[in-house]
């Protein structure tokens, strides 16, 4: 039997979810930016896309292409906790749930479809629901595989739902641009136009040992999509995370050495607090910082033993700064803690790691009882910015569960 | 949407979830018509519970803290 996947997608997300919330919005063109004074649309509602308002474009850009446009600041608790509510509704038609992103969930519906009336039936039945329970409406796309899936569902956009059943996905392929495929981007795009292939049906028809030649392993996977091939199925279990790492785009750019450390202590305390919330430790601890010009890159260090300790992460970064000349002001710093282990329960041999242990401990239950960030370090010396941008990768519950406010 | 944060006084439904009716502020009673929109979101082991609401007029963000059982009035947009 022909597996069925069903693609969830949120139409305008924050952007919809503003507008419900705010009555006076409704119809308008407005557009979700982030609450710092560097920020960039996140999302626009509709009536700002006709515009040409796009996400990524800085409120300047924006505002000389609409300019009547609303900007709103985002609310990410609303969107999180939407999010999270929007799981509970897709496990009343299968237990085969991903979520994807915070506006997006693939459901594996092969077993239960039938219990709702069919595909069709199902959907209007799962958009209804969400409609009633938020005032939002979202985009179905149905499919034998989630590749499928994801193309109908941007196909369908805006509150729609497109089934497209294993007889049809050769002709829907036929005449459809390489880059409506999930995945191929604008890079991958110009060098499949280079080599003359611009459809869907091109690339599945292109002869695989050219393919793997100029793309490597990646090659057969795409003809494979070309075909409308997919083999990846829904993963309902976030699988253990390869690293842990936070980002920070500053308000300021920045060249004092103290800022620099500050920031860099509240990035290894947000690694360190993730990690060991999840029981895991790392061995590699590396430190990416992005300079005014935006030219970034990383460096890493490897530690002698796994830590998930605040200040070795920060020692250790530090350290890897200690390497780095710097030619400019900084415009974002990021740690991260890679080479993951689970904590294995081992008892700290030394007094002193054992101290320390006890501490952290201490710490970390003082903010799980009364909210992240209540009980820090003395020398942040200034209110900790909590981070205010939803990650794609975020998700309602394991390691890519940030607090986010 | 103005910040406000202050405490307020609240008349709100408990049955079948919670639901804001009316509640006092600067020496006002304000009759909530529309609830437009509720999310959650946690402070440690406390949840607290956000509403959208409009009296018709303007609009109100509420927030009840389930630990300290405090009703605030988060942001106005008038």
């Amino acid at each position: 039997m022909s597996k069925i996947i069903m693609c969830v997608d949120m139409d305008a997300f924050f952007a919809s979810v503003e507008q419900q919330s705010n009555p006076r919005l409704r119809g308008k063109p407005i557009a979700v930016i982030g609450s710092g004074g560097r920020t960039v649309i996140t999302t626009s509602s509709y009536e700002a896309r006709q515009f040409g308002v796009k996400t990524g474009m800085t409120t300047y850009e924006a505002k000389k292409l609409c300019p009547h446009l609303i900007f709103v600041v985002g609310n990410n608790a609303k969107y999180t906790h939407t999010c999270s509510e929007l799981g509970k509704i897709y496990a009343r038609f299968t237990p085969h749930v991903e979520i994807y992103s915070v506006d997006e969930a693939f459901l594996d519906v092969t077993g239960t479809h039938h219990l709702f009336g069919g595909i069709e039936a199902m959907g209007k039945t799962l958009k209804g629901l969400i409609r009633d329970r938020f005032g939002i409406n979202c985009t179905i796309g149905a499919g034998p595989n989630i590749l499928i899936a994801k193309l109908a569902s941007d196909l369908a956009k805006p509150d729609g739902l497109m089934w497209v059943t294993p007889d049809r996905v050769t002709s829907l392929l036929e005449d459809l641009p390489v880059k409506k495929l999930w995945g191929v981007g604008r890079h991958t795009e110009k060098k499949l136009e280079a080599m003359g292939i611009m459809t869907c049906g091109e690339l599945g028809r292109a002869p695989v040992s050219i393919l793997r030649r100029r793309f490597g392993f990646i090659g057969e996977m795409l003809k494979a999509m070309g075909m409308g091939i997919c083999d990846r199925s829904v993963v309902m279990h976030e699988e253990d995370p390869k690293s842990i790492g936070h980002g920070m785009t500053l308000p300021r750019d920045i060249y004092e050495r103290d800022q620099i450390e500050m920031y860099i202590l509240q990035l290894s305390e947000m690694v360190g607090r993730r990690a060991r919330k999840h029981g895991y430790t790392g061995r590699k601890v590396s430190l990416t910082i992005r300079y005014a010009d935006f030219h970034t890159f990383t460096k890493q260090t490897t530690l002698s033993s796994c830590t998930n300790d605040t200040h070795a992460i920060y020692r250790s970064a530090l350290s890897i700064l200690n390497t780095i000349r710097l030619r400019d002001r900084i415009r974002l710093l990021g740690v991260r803690l890679s080479h993951l282990e689970k904590e294995s329960g081992q008892v700290a041999l030394f007094d002193e790691m054992r101290r320390r242990r006890a501490l952290l401990e201490a710490v970390d239950e003082v903010n799980d009882r009364f909210g992240e960030y209540n009980l820090t370090w003395a020398s942040y010396r200034r209110k900790l910015e909590i981070p205010r941008v939803i990650s794609p990768a975020w998700r309602p519950g394991g390691v890519k569960n940030i607090d986010i406010r | 949407m103005m910040h406000i944060g202050e405490k307020i006084s609240v008349l709100a439904s408990f049955t079948g979830g919670i639901r804001p009716i009316k509640f006092k502020w600067s020496g006002k009673l304000i009759t909530v018509q529309d609830v437009t929109y509720t999310w959650r979101s946690r402070e440690g082991q406390a949840s607290v519970h956000h509403f959208s609401v409009t009296d018709g007029a303007s609009l109100y963000e509420l927030s009840f803290h389930t630990q300290s059982l405090v009703w605030k009035l988060e942001n106005i947009e008038v």
